[in-house]
């Protein structure tokens, strides 16, 4: 029995011992080709003719980090420990900067009659990375489809550290009645994140309608650090984005309902790099472990072996 | 009692290959890594005015940028002179398997921190510096930077803070044996 014990002891070890490196080091395949398709449907079937935008945000870390590409790099993100409540509002933050600079997609395309987009698309391959999909409104008869903006991480990996090169997700819309449409307030308010030591009197906010600037406001603390839009169109596609962002700090735009929520994170001290060092050793410590095991493993089965 | 000693002397066997195998691998990697640091390096050296190619580029979060040369496709920040090697230097952290590579601070504002890999051919010597040893790091503009090794700190793998802690010019740092901890080697500028 104790044989058997040791035996099983052995071969777990040797499993951890052989599946953990790949996770110990990292994105081993970064250099693998990755797949996204996008697979849009309602209750009312597949969506087709649907145009959607890919943008590559971030390169994914050996440690499993992000670090944005060089078009992204200036821009003021908080990309640290993201629920999927962050990850929304990073995908929204990102969407405006994009509609506002008019920063081009890597690839696009057009979902065909079964609700289906595959990319790549245009582009003969895509690398591991952070993907930012972005959705254009489509009118189906008399309802309006307006795609959330989101993100995906390819390749996408489980709880269990096992990684999936070819991914599909469910684009979600918000679903609108034409005949509805009305104008309507939009209300934009700041949420700071910080000790308030290096915070600024104030901040300017700007209103884009389609990617032009509609209004720009100045918020502080006399006014609450919010503003309200009355009576905006509703053929507009609103975003809003923060105008010269503090230094020091990152900016998420989120939007609940008819308020934008406008956060400003301070950064720690230091490169914002989270709080784990990289990863820099390779495994050598299992070697003298395995060694003085296997060695001492063989003279127990010649000792049986001399016994019997 | 004779199965036993059969699957106890194939266990045996079992776990000696796999230290074989991993020692292998490992030795496989150095070499790689080796090659890697021969090659930047004789490119670097071919390169009849590498400040021709100079470009500034800012860094994610970065408290300041440092002006880059192009090598391979990657962005260098300068080369680092050790008592026994000399290694470039990557403009980021993203590719330390190539490169040690600038992990926070800048020269100019002495707070520069390196990250190497333990590789014989990167940051593997940082175990043989002691107080008082000289190092160098030359930026790409040519202009040469001398330390001297200060202090010697072991610090846990999740302690970032840790690493970037105290008033140092230059620390270089690299994964113990054990690959829990990191080694940081501190250096002052030399006046």
């Amino acid at each position: 029995m104790s044989v058997r014990c040791f035996c099983g002891i052995v071969l777990v070890f040797c499993f951890v011992l052989f599946a953990a490196p790949p996770f110990i080091e990292g994105y081993a395949e970064t250099d693998r080709a990755v797949r996204l398709t996008l697979d849009c449907r309602d209750q009312d079937g597949a969506v087709s003719g649907a145009r959607f935008s890919l943008y590559r945000i971030a390169d994914v870390l050996p440690d499993r980090t992000w670090s944005l590409t060089d078009t992204y790099a200036g821009y003021p993100l908080w990309l640290q420990d993201l629920d999927s409540a962050g990850l929304h509002a990073l995908a929204c933050t990102l969407s405006g900067y994009i509609a506002r600079d008019g920063l081009s997609p890597c690839d696009s395309g057009i979902t065909g009659d079964m609700g289906q987009l595959h990319f790549p698309s245009r582009q003969p391959e895509m690398t591991a990375g952070l993907y930012l999909v972005i959705g254009e409104p489509l009118t189906v008869e008399d309802t309006k489809l307006l795609p959330d903006p989101f993100l995906v991480c390819l390749p996408e990996t489980d709880t269990s550290g096992a990684a999936f090169f070819d991914v599909t997700v469910f684009p979600k819309f918000e679903k609108r009645a034409v005949w509805k449409e009305a104008a309507a307030d939009l209300s934009v308010e700041k949420i700071w994140l910080d000790d308030g030591a290096e915070r600024p009197e104030s901040i300017n906010i700007q209103l884009y309608c389609d990617g032009v600037v509609y209004s720009t406001v100045t918020l502080g603390a006399e006014y609450g650090w919010r503003h309200t839009w009355p009576s905006l169109a509703a053929g507009c596609s609103w975003q809003v984005v923060e105008d010269g962002v503090p230094e020091g700090y990152a900016v998420s735009v989120d939007r609940e309902g008819q308020t934008f929520l406008v956060t400003n994170r301070a950064y720690p001290a230091g490169d914002g790099t989270g709080g784990v060092l990289p990863q820099t050793g390779r495994l050598w410590w299992p070697v003298p472990l395995l060694t003085v095991g296997g060695i001492f493993v063989l003279l127990a089965g010649r000792n049986k072996r001399g016994g019997t | 009692m004779k199965a036993r000693a059969v699957s106890l002397t194939l266990i045996g066997v079992l776990l000696l290959a796999s230290a074989l195998c991993l020692t292998g691998v490992n030795l496989q990697d150095e070499r790689r890594a080796g090659r890697d640091i021969a090659q930047i390096l004789s490119t670097w050296s071919e390169s009849p005015d590498p400040s021709g190619a100079i470009a500034v580029s800012a860094f994610q979060h970065s408290d300041t940028a440092m002006p880059t040369v192009e090598i391979g496709g990657a962005s260098y920040i300068g080369r680092l002179s050790l008592p026994d090697a000399v290694l470039p230097i990557l403009a980021d952290w993203n590719d330390l398997a190539t490169a040690p590579g600038r992990f926070s601070g800048s020269v100019s504002d002495k707070n520069l921190v390196i990250a190497g890999h333990n590789y014989r051919a990167h940051f593997g010597s940082l175990t043989q510096l002691s107080f008082g040893d000289a190092v160098s790091f030359t930026g790409v503009d040519g202009h040469r930077h001398r330390y001297q090794v200060t202090g010697i700190d072991v610090i846990a793998g999740t302690d970032r803070d840790g690493i970037l802690a105290g008033d140092w010019h230059l620390t270089m740092f690299t994964c113990t044996f054990s690959g829990t901890h990191r080694l940081a080697v501190r250096c002052r500028c030399i006046p």
